[in-house]
């Protein structure tokens, strides 16, 4: 099991990650790195129920997590783990599957 | 409008796809019958909205992908009142499907009448050519100035920073050459995407140190 913080710390020697947040299931923003991180918590939030939203339409498992691509080339990653939500803002030159996979193994370990 | 989702099927990973409006429902579909056409108008309602949100979340998303266990949800914004979206096999390689939309798109864009307003994609060839591409010039020879000025910019604006500041180049090259001297001009053009007065000061003064 991981703490909120101990997360933050191993996505602070990740480069490319401009802004953080974690939210809470019920929308509760828990931590936040970087400026307007506010709209960046409250937008993974919305993405993340839409997509459990879907779950009954397409009878899938998951959702897992999602990309966003702006038009800019950056990307917000939004990982779903059992008791959080996780927004990563990266720039346009990161690979959204190498955060992936380094973070993705560690959102279900994260207690609150 | 089927012709080409047929065509884009035949990229390897692709289960199927649909065209959703706003206004109209679902245009055109070949996803797996599984889909009844009016889960399909539902899906592509509730994942359409997601685009909607930009504006209040100073966002400038265009396109979205969902893992999902049995499947990728890819989601492509073709204007504000119409999305494509794609299921894919979970594995699917996204880059090689983003290359046959971005091919596809354009001509997509031309047969949904819905569309007419500032399209999310590239517009085809009748529009004349800029001066110089924008793109090339944020990456040339002054490409470190350009960086601290989009920097500059994403604290009052956010990450929408980057596609501010490529538009105002654009801008700045009709009006003249890329010339450092000229860095001022294209401060005065970025400035105005800055919402109050106080932060486009703050902006310019934080300019000041950098050109």
């Amino acid at each position: 099991m991981s703490t909120l913080q101990e997360f933050k710390n191993i996505t602070d020697n990740l480069t490319g990650i401009q802004k953080l947040v974690i939210v809470a299931r019920d929308g509760t923003i828990l931590l936040h790195s970087g400026d307007q991180s506010n709209h960046l918590g409250n937008y993974v939030a919305y993405v993340a129920v839409t997509a459990e939203q879907l779950k009954p339409y397409l009878g899938f498992t998951g959702p897992y997590h999602l990309i966003m691509e702006q038009t800019s080339g950056d990307r917000i990653l939004t990982l779903l783990g059992e008791q959080i939500i996780v927004g990563v803002d990266l720039d346009a030159n990161v690979s959204p599957a190498n955060i992936l996979e380094q973070l993705g193994p560690l959102v279900d370990q994260i207690t609150i | 409008m089927q012709k080409i989702l047929d065509e884009l099927k035949v990229t390897p990973g692709v289960l199927g796809s649909s065209i959703y409006t706003s206004k109209h429902g679902i245009l055109a579909t070949n996803l797996p019958e599984i889909f009844k056409a009016e889960t399909q108008k539902r899906i592509g309602n509730i994942l359409h909205r997601i685009f909607k949100l930009n504006d209040t979340v100073k966002l400038d998303v265009n396109s979205f992908e969902i893992q999902y266990e049995e499947a990728l949800l890819l989601v492509k914004k073709l204007c504000n009142t119409s999305s494509l979206i794609i299921i894919c096999e979970p594995d699917a390689k996204v880059h090689l499907i983003n290359m046959s939309v971005s091919m596809l798109a354009a001509d997509l864009l031309n047969l949904i009448d819905d569309c007419e307003q500032a399209p999310a994609l590239p517009e085809k060839i009748s529009t004349p050519q800029p001066p110089a591409d924008p793109k090339a010039i944020i990456n040339g020879s002054l490409s470190g100035e350009f960086a601290l000025m989009k920097r500059a910019l994403a604290k009052h604006i956010g990450p929408v920073a980057g596609r501010i500041l490529e538009r105002s180049v654009k801008k700045w090259l009709e009006e003249g050459k890329p010339d450092r001297t000229r860095l001022n001009e294209l401060a005065e053009i970025m400035r105005l995407d800055i919402d109050t007065v106080g932060s486009q000061r703050e902006f310019l003064d934080e300019l000041k140190k950098i050109i």
